[in-house]
């Protein structure tokens, strides 16, 4: 009898309780929610690179270079070798400078380091396909040095180093986000 | 059984009888008598015209702006962002119902995840501002500017849904907000064309931005 008088009791409260929820304030608060479909955001990238020949096609990887000395025209001439390669934004965003390290065979001595204009090739010694080859500071080998030239996305610079050994190069490249500018728009 | 007894028995059965039978008819009596009392007392009223009962609406719509330059809103694709960059979108978040509303929020969902939510420092960051005027479109307010969300990360967004101060969430309201979505600067270094673990280069999402309203307060009016 007991067990019965529970029973009922129960299925009371929970008829009670199923009979009150509808009447509760919170579950009359109206929402209402918009959104949009959807915002694409896509950010740029930075991916500079050397490489024994003008691409875009990143290596992922510091440039090894195989230089030979050239063939004399009299034995007095000094040994001279001339290595071409380039220094590539694989990437969308424009950077003002960048670092090359650049280390050369042993005991070489580099007699001139030049460059030609944005996105323009050496096409022989000292020849640029336009314009003229422009100086820049000799590298010490192994020494990692900044060259502050505004490098855009798939932009270029082609470079001429001269020195007197023959043996491997190595040119390894940082670029950093500190040096792309940030811009304001309105769209 | 004696004669005497026989009709004593018979006599005692009578009485019960009758007894019985006048009980039956006294209850069937005062039942009659009680119907016929109510059905004469009962009276209804009602009202002949009016009446009517209608409910509010609570409606949020989003917008872009339509000023000339500035019609991007959360349509059109940003791209090529880089450190240090900042997009102003320009939205109308217009409350086209009949009821107040309260407690605006905002939240975003990004698909997929990657570093430009999950990182709350060089990830996206985000402010919201409020003109009482249209936005120009150069980004200029002509009338009174207001903080309706100040610099808080997607990260966050993505999280818990952040509360705004909106000037107004009043029914047929309409905010103009400039929302302004910064890449922040930082320096991470590529070498020999190897992005840096955890980048925020060359990474891309779709942001939903909800807006969400609450019904005001219920009231209790006498009228």
């Amino acid at each position: 009898m007991k067990v019965r008088r529970w029973s009922a009791t129960l299925v009371a409260a929970a008829m009670g309780a199923i009979a009150i929820v509808p009447i509760q304030p919170a579950s009359a608060v109206l929402k209402a929610r918009v959104n949009n479909n959807s915002l694409s955001i896509q950010s740029g990238r930075l991916l500079v690179f050397a490489t024994q020949a003008q691409t875009f096609s990143n290596p992922m990887s510091a440039l090894n270079l195989t230089t030979a000395l050239k063939e004399k025209v009299d034995k007095k001439d000094a040994d001279k070798s001339e290595a071409f390669f380039w220094v590539n934004n694989g990437g969308n965003l424009t950077v003002s400078r960048f670092t090359m390290t650049i280390t050369l065979p042993l005991n070489a001595n580099v007699a001139a380091f030049s460059r030609c204009d944005l996105n323009v090739s050496f096409v022989a010694a000292n020849t640029c396909a336009s314009g003229s080859p422009t100086d820049l500071l000799e590298p010490v080998s192994g020494t990692a040095r900044t060259y502050v030239l505004t490098l855009p996305g798939y932009g270029f610079y082609s470079f001429q180093l001269d020195q007197n050994k023959a043996g491997t190069m190595t040119v390894s490249t940082t670029a950093s986000l500190s040096y792309v500018s940030g811009s304001v728009s309105n769209t | 059984m004696n004669p005497i007894a026989m009709m004593l028995s018979k006599s005692a059965g009578s009485l019960a009888l009758k007894i019985s039978f006048v009980a039956v008819a006294a209850i069937g009596g005062a039942g009659m008598v009680a119907s016929n009392v109510f059905a004469a007392l009962t009276a209804t009223a009602s009202n002949t015209s009016g009446g009517a009962i209608t409910t509010g609406t609570l409606s949020l719509t989003l917008a872009p702006s339509s000023v000339s330059g500035n019609t991007g809103g959360f349509v059109t694709a940003i791209n090529t962002m880089g450190p240090g960059d900042t997009v102003n979108r320009y939205i109308d978040l217009t409350n086209g119902g009949t009821l107040d509303g309260i407690t605006p929020t905002l939240r975003i969902s990004a698909s997929p995840v990657t570093t430009l939510t999950s990182d709350a420092t060089n990830g996206l960051q985000v402010v919201i501002s409020n003109c009482t005027a249209a936005w120009s479109s150069t980004g200029t307010c002509s009338g009174t500017t207001s903080s309706v969300l100040s610099s808080t990360s997607a990260n966050e967004l993505v999280s818990a849904a952040r509360s705004l101060s909106l000037p107004s969430t009043l029914a047929g309201s309409v905010s103009r907000l400039k929302v302004s979505i910064t890449l922040p600067v930082n320096d991470e270094v590529t070498v020999n064309g190897v992005l840096p673990a955890g980048t925020v280069q060359g990474v891309s999402t779709a942001l939903t931005w909800t807006f969400t309203m609450t019904e005001r307060t219920g009231t209790t009016t006498n009228s």
